[in-house]
């Protein structure tokens, strides 16, 4: 039975050695278990044999964590069934395993009942949702909906002793800086030193974090209802201070109407633009929407949802009336409205990291040593303007070119480097510690979204103190005494 | 010069309900889209508009109320004026019904220079609509055209994409042009029109205004083509293995393709 499901490392698999961060790893053994009974088989098989565990779901990742530095891959993307759809008191919810694509998710709560969705929403839509949830991923409408972590009702895991746990929400609450566990022991969790809410859920502790302290196999999803119209709207500008002026005004005036509202706000610059038209001419979907001209130096797109559609078109207007002040040609805005149609918005947006990921793909051609060099910085407590410039200052004393897009609202923005050459990576990589270092001494978020993994582990742990780092790694222990889950990503 | 282009509203999702008994598509429920192929004729038709003087678009589309939607589409991508043709008497309409309903509304508003139709529709998925309105307003249509290159006072120069070969033709207006999808790249609609879309007039036409009291021409009754049976096609999915090094592999999907005749 363990030896049908343990397969031994042959060239095979591959394509199981990497992920979207394109780093190269090396593994002995692979399983693809199918039910969370052969998970619990494999982790103490594993245990039995010392042999450490990385575990994979949809392998979109771009820091490197679904990518094995020794050992076995827990590949769970056949463990991947919608269990239940249920309603209780609390709301709609949806029982899934973790291997379950977004995709599939979003195709099964279209089919079983269009009036409820799972709010989050990030770019790649085969990401699994135990790979969302172990990255605590959000999208482009964390806006409004808010963190992914609100619509995680309950996880079931698998820890670093093979054992099963089931954690719900509301039921183990850290008080003191202590946390009663199931198990009868106790979790010490300092949320001062670790800036976390002082009466944090404990299934918040798990969530985001990396799979360090257990293997997520199902999960019970909160769905709320779906708004009944939406619209997407892309402003395009031809310079830059406007571009600035618009998002600036923007984010000073509230432009919620009844039950609509602003969903999501989203900044694509000229070098994004221009790495989504070489993009295009690969991708059908993208193919389907008209050139954007050379003359726009950048685009910002709103969504807007809501349940009628005359309140959406008032804060439609208010935002065409101020981007009026700011736009050369108030003709060149696109917008459509429905599920169907802004899919085509979201699709330019989302094709923003995957037009980076083509260039990566064309410069690791040249020097395979070259991986993705990216940052989701958060930094709140500067403008858009100040964040986007010093950017753009700093890569260009460097001599390197960047691409930026991503969230308008918490300055969340998403900077790829693109060396095009070995000399040029590493003068990035400076770039991006620099970046990180300057993040954390201003008090911003250095890693917002796309996660730690290997790539940024150095960051991370730079950008903690000896203490955040102890208590860390304590509750990695408790859950995971023998470090068998995920060796090499963020803790170690 | 007046431009008349056909469009409908098809539904959004490839999973549509049929209704077995009438043979019908059931399009009550579900989310709905422009069909995209009528995109490119409106393009076509803005492109037309953007390079010669005084052309004015009127989009028909014959459906349900809700279709009046996609009228609001196409005034939001720069459409003139609107036509929807809707009654309960269409219902269940093929091909030769919903043509000989939309050539008598086209010719019952204006005297059009050019009618101008997607290639085909993604439900339907006929083909047929335009050429047949042609044969109803009694006029040439000219299918696969993929551009107009020209238009003098009483003649539209455009070309044609006959499979490989590229056809260049003169055309006496009044004509049908059935536009390829590979014509144009759609625009998308601009906020500012979409907004003003709303305001804009739609002016509606049922059967009692189609100049014909005889209702065994339109609707179910009308329509010659006998659906027995709706069925989806079945879905195979088999997955093949390629096992040894780059060259094997490389030969053996070369092997492969030439079995199926693919190279």
């Amino acid at each position: 039975m363990v030896s049908e499901l343990i397969k031994p490392f042959d060239t095979r698999y591959e394509e199981y050695l990497r992920d979207e961060s394109k780093m190269d790893g090396k593994a002995s053994g692979i399983s693809f278990p199918r039910t969370k009974e052969e998970v619990v088989t494999i982790v103490n098989q594993m245990i039995n044999t010392s042999t450490s565990i990385t575990v994979q779901g949809g392998k979109t990742g771009i820091c490197g964590g679904a990518v094995p530095s020794e050992g076995h891959i827990l590949n769970l993307s056949y463990l991947n069934k919608v269990i239940d759809s249920f309603e209780t008191e609390n709301g709609r919810f949806v029982k899934v395993e973790a291997g379950l694509m977004l995709s599939e998710l979003h195709k099964y709560l279209n089919k079983v009942d269009k009036t409820y969705f799972w709010p989050p929403d990030p770019t790649e839509d085969s990401a699994t949702i135990g790979g969302i949830l172990a990255t605590n991923a959000q999208g482009i409408c964390r806006y409004f909906y808010g963190d992914t972590k609100q619509y995680v009702e309950e996880i079931k895991l698998i820890d670093g002793y093979g054992k099963e746990r089931i954690i719900r929400r509301g039921e183990r609450i850290v008080n003191e800086h202590k946390c009663l566990l199931e198990s009868g022991g106790t979790l010490v969790v300092d949320t001062a030193l670790l800036k976390l809410p002082q009466d944090i859920d404990l299934i918040d502790i798990y969530l985001g974090s990396e799979g360090m302290y257990g293997i997520i196999v199902e999960a019970t999803l909160k769905l709320i209802a779906r708004p009944k119209e939406v619209w997407g709207i892309s402003f395009f500008f031809e310079e830059q201070e406007n571009i600035f002026g618009f998002v600036e005004a923007f984010m000073h005036t509230s432009y919620n109407e009844d039950e609509a509202v602003v969903a999501a706000v989203e900044y694509l610059d000229k070098s994004t633009l221009k790495h989504i038209h070489v993009l295009k001419k690969d991708v059908t979907k993208l193919r389907e929407l008209p050139d954007v001209d050379e003359k726009f130096v950048g685009m910002v797109y709103i969504e807007l949802h809501g349940n009628q559609e005359e309140h959406i078109e008032i804060i439609a207007e208010k935002i065409m009336e101020l981007a009026s002040h700011f736009q050369e040609d108030d003709t060149s805005t696109w917008a459509l409205s429905g599920f169907e149609e802004i899919e085509k918005l979201r699709a330019f947006r989302h094709a923003a990291p995957e037009s980076m990921n083509r260039a990566l793909d064309q410069v690791k051609l040249l020097d395979s040593r070259i991986i993705k060099l990216a940052t989701d910085i958060a930094m709140e407590n500067m403008t858009f303007k100040e964040l986007v410039t010093k950017y753009q200052q700093t890569a260009l004393e460097k001599g390197i070119n960047i691409a930026i897009h991503g969230h308008v609202a918490g300055n969340q923005l998403h900077v790829d480097l693109l060396p095009e050459n070995y000399e040029e990576y590493i003068t990035g990589k400076k770039l991006v510690k620099d970046w990180v270092i300057c993040a954390v001494k201003r008090g911003g978020q250095a890693f917002s979204e796309y996660g730690v993994g290997k790539i940024k582990k150095a960051l991370y742990q730079l950008s903690l103190s000896e203490e955040e780092l102890g208590n860390m790694r304590h509750i990695k222990k408790v859950f995971d005494t023998n470090g068998i889950l995920n060796p090499g990503n963020m803790l170690d | 010069m007046k431009i008349a282009i056909c469009i409908k509203q098809v539904p959004g999702s490839n999973e549509l309900t049929m209704d077995q008994e009438k043979g019908i598509l059931q399009r009550e429920d579900g989310r709905v889209k422009m069909n995209p192929y009528d995109l490119v004729a409106i393009e076509t038709a803005l492109q037309i508009k953007e390079k010669y003087k005084e052309v004015v678009i009127t989009s028909f589309s014959m459906g349900p109320k809700r279709a009046r939607e996609v009228i609001l589409s196409s005034y939001a991508m720069g459409v003139d004026q609107g036509v929807l043709i809707t009654d309960p008497k269409f219902i269940g309409s093929d091909v030769y019904a919903t043509a000989l309903t939309l050539s008598k509304g086209i010719s019952l508003n204006e005297e059009f220079d050019i009618v101008i139709c997607g290639r085909q529709t993604t439900d339907g998925d006929t083909g047929q609509v335009g050429p047949a309105i042609a044969e109803h307003l009694g006029i040439p249509h000219i299918y696969g055209v993929i551009a107009i290159d020209k238009i003098e006072e009483k003649h539209i120069f455009l070309s044609q994409q006959i499979e490989n070969k590229k056809i260049s033709l003169r055309v006496k207006m009044p004509c049908v042009l059935v536009i390829s999808k590979e014509a144009y790249i759609p625009r998308l609609p601009s906020l500012k029109l979409k907004l003003e879309a709303k305001k804009k007039k739609i002016k509606i036409m049922s059967f009692e205004d189609l100049n014909d009291s005889d209702i065994r021409k339109f609707g179910l009754e009308g329509s010659p083509t006998q659906v027995e049976k709706i069925y989806f096609p079945n879905k195979s999915k088999k997955e093949t293995l390629l096992s040894g090094n780059a060259n094997v592999i490389v030969d053996a999907i070369i092997e492969r393709l030439k079995g199926e005749k693919l190279i």
